[in-house]
């Protein structure tokens, strides 16, 4: 409160000697014309509390809110990074995501399209006491879950599947009756 | 390898009369074990094939080590060392999904790299930071898999629960600590600015658990009763969390009297309650129901109720928030 009528009363003394000066002279002088004893002796009592310059009063700026840093996940999950979408673990959530497809006996929640925001590859340590049927040999480890996938797979049965439907779906057709007639020629020849 | 490492025929479903099934944890020891006991954690199973019926505890299942170590369980989520897995973020702060293999897992952080606790398969990941000057700086940062059949917790996580109240830097209060499995994953998502207070009065869980402790120093292993909260007030202070798996039949007041003593107003509390603990003659949903009213009686206001089917039978997790002011005396 104190300050803000200094302030106050401080720029009207100095209007006032601004006044002074200009009807005195006609001319503007800062400071520099002698003021009257009482105007001197009321300024220098005003200022003796604030020996350092006066500063500028302006508006706050308001500053922009910060933006949470999305580069991880935040505190709550430690700062797990944002997961960098190479080609490669776009790949591998691929393959997660048709894990029904390799995998059909076993049934899982599908999974969304698009990989996770934040996300990690790592790779599973067996425990030491852990049996030898817990782990990998050297040679099954791979560097990405489509090599594991691709080495893994057990193609017998897609095998078998399609060579059921064709059998089924080829009976009877044009293919069958050819190749029935070829070996009706052999038998002939 | 099925589900969870759920290798092991886990004795029928239905037949008490076999190995436990699902009613002890100790049963689940594999082909080679004799059977548990039928208290909740009573005998140890999955030894060599000498050690027959575990010894029910008198005090109904306090006693007693958490199972085998891991007797010829599958292990972690059905995956086999040297797979690679994804590890994303869980709903849940400070837990985290493994997906890769058959089976999608569940995992926390470990916050002791390089050490299992009770033989659960680990996730290690190497995270590559790029210093200023280029140069590259390569952290070892490592998951552990937590198990729902082994931990009820994990169990009521994977079943979908809307709230587990606690995050990292929590301090949670564990009644029923054990062996202190379960700890350690608590442990490791309440990270190391939180506090886990593990409350076990079984000298023979205690040691295991205290020696589990000792590798992390924000778990303060409690051997005491639970029921006397006045023995250990000097070492609890007000905790945001209470989770309790003491399968006693006065469970609900251990809780309201730990409460009173520890939670903060607004505080989260977890229940699990083992239908066959309280009363093994009534209908389990009877059970729940009851155990709920005495929560609400004690000023714990219930939001929501689950069962834990797929991994424990006849149990439920219910979950609630303290609030003192409705506190009766």
């Amino acid at each position: 409160m104190t300050s803000l009528a200094d302030i106050d009363l401080d720029g009207l003394l100095r209007k006032a000697e601004a006044r002074f000066s200009t009807t005195s002279d006609g001319q503007q002088t800062d400071n520099k014309l002698p003021l009257s004893g009482s105007l001197t002796s009321v300024l220098s009592r005003s200022q003796t509390p604030h020996e350092a310059p006066r500063e500028a009063l302006s508006v706050r700026q308001i500053q922009p809110t910060k933006t949470p840093n999305e580069d991880t996940a935040g505190k709550n999950w430690f700062h797990l990074p944002k997961a960098d979408a190479t080609s490669e673990l776009k790949r591998d959530w691929q393959i997660l995501r048709m894990r029904n497809v390799l995998d059909p006996k076993q049934q899982r929640k599908a999974l969304r399209p698009e990989i996770p925001k934040y996300a990690q590859v790592g790779e599973i340590v067996a425990g030491p006491t852990d049996f030898y049927s817990a782990r990998m040999t050297r040679k099954e480890r791979k560097r990405n879950l489509l090599q594991e996938a691709l080495d893994s797979r057990d193609e017998s049965k897609m095998r078998h599947k399609y060579a059921n439907i064709q059998q089924e779906k080829t009976s009877g057709k044009k293919g069958s009756y050819r190749k029935f007639v070829s070996h009706r020629k052999k038998f002939k020849g | 390898m099925p589900p969870f490492g759920r290798g092991a025929p886990r004795g029928g479903a239905g037949g008490r009369g076999g190995r436990g099934g699902f009613g002890d944890r100790g049963g689940r020891g594999g082909a080679r074990g004799g059977r548990g006991g039928f208290g909740d954690r009573g005998g140890r199973g999955g030894f060599g094939g000498g050690r027959g019926r575990g010894v029910g505890k008198p005090m109904g299942g306090r006693g007693g080590g958490r199972g085998g170590a891991r007797g010829g369980r599958g292990g972690g989520a059905g995956q086999r060392g040297g797979a690679k897995v994804i590890v994303e973020p869980h709903r849940h702060p400070g837990v985290f999904v493994v997906r890769g293999g058959k089976e999608d897992g569940i995992a926390t952080r470990n916050i002791t790299p390089g050490e299992s606790v009770y033989g659960e398969k680990r996730v290690s990941v190497d995270e590559v930071q790029t210093n200023e000057d280029g140069s590259q700086t390569t952290t070892k940062v490592e998951y552990r898999t937590w198990n729902p059949f082994r931990s009820k917790l994990c169990a009521a996580i994977a079943g979908g629960a809307d709230d587990i109240y606690m995050k990292p830097g929590s301090r949670v209060l564990y009644l029923g600590g054990a062996s202190g499995t379960s700890v350690s994953h608590v442990a490791d998502l309440v990270g190391p600015t939180g506090f886990v207070y593990a409350v076990e009065f079984s000298s023979r869980s205690g040691r295991d658990l205290v020696s589990m402790a000792s590798k992390r120093t924000n778990v303060v292993p409690i051997v005491e009763d639970a029921r006397q909260p006045a023995r250990y007030r000097m070492v609890v202070p007000m905790v945001d969390v209470i989770f309790a798996d003491v399968a006693q039949p006065d469970q609900a007041r251990i809780v309201a009297m730990n409460a009173n003593w520890f939670l903060k107003a607004g505080g989260g509390v977890l229940i699990s309650i083992k239908a066959n603990c309280i009363d093994s003659t009534a209908p389990a949903a009877e059970v729940f129901a009851a155990e709920v009213q005495k929560m609400r009686a004690d000023g714990i206001k219930p939001k929501f109720q689950l069962t834990l089917e797929p991994f424990e039978r006849d149990h439920c997790l219910v979950a609630g928030i303290f609030n003192r002011t409705q506190k009766s005396a």
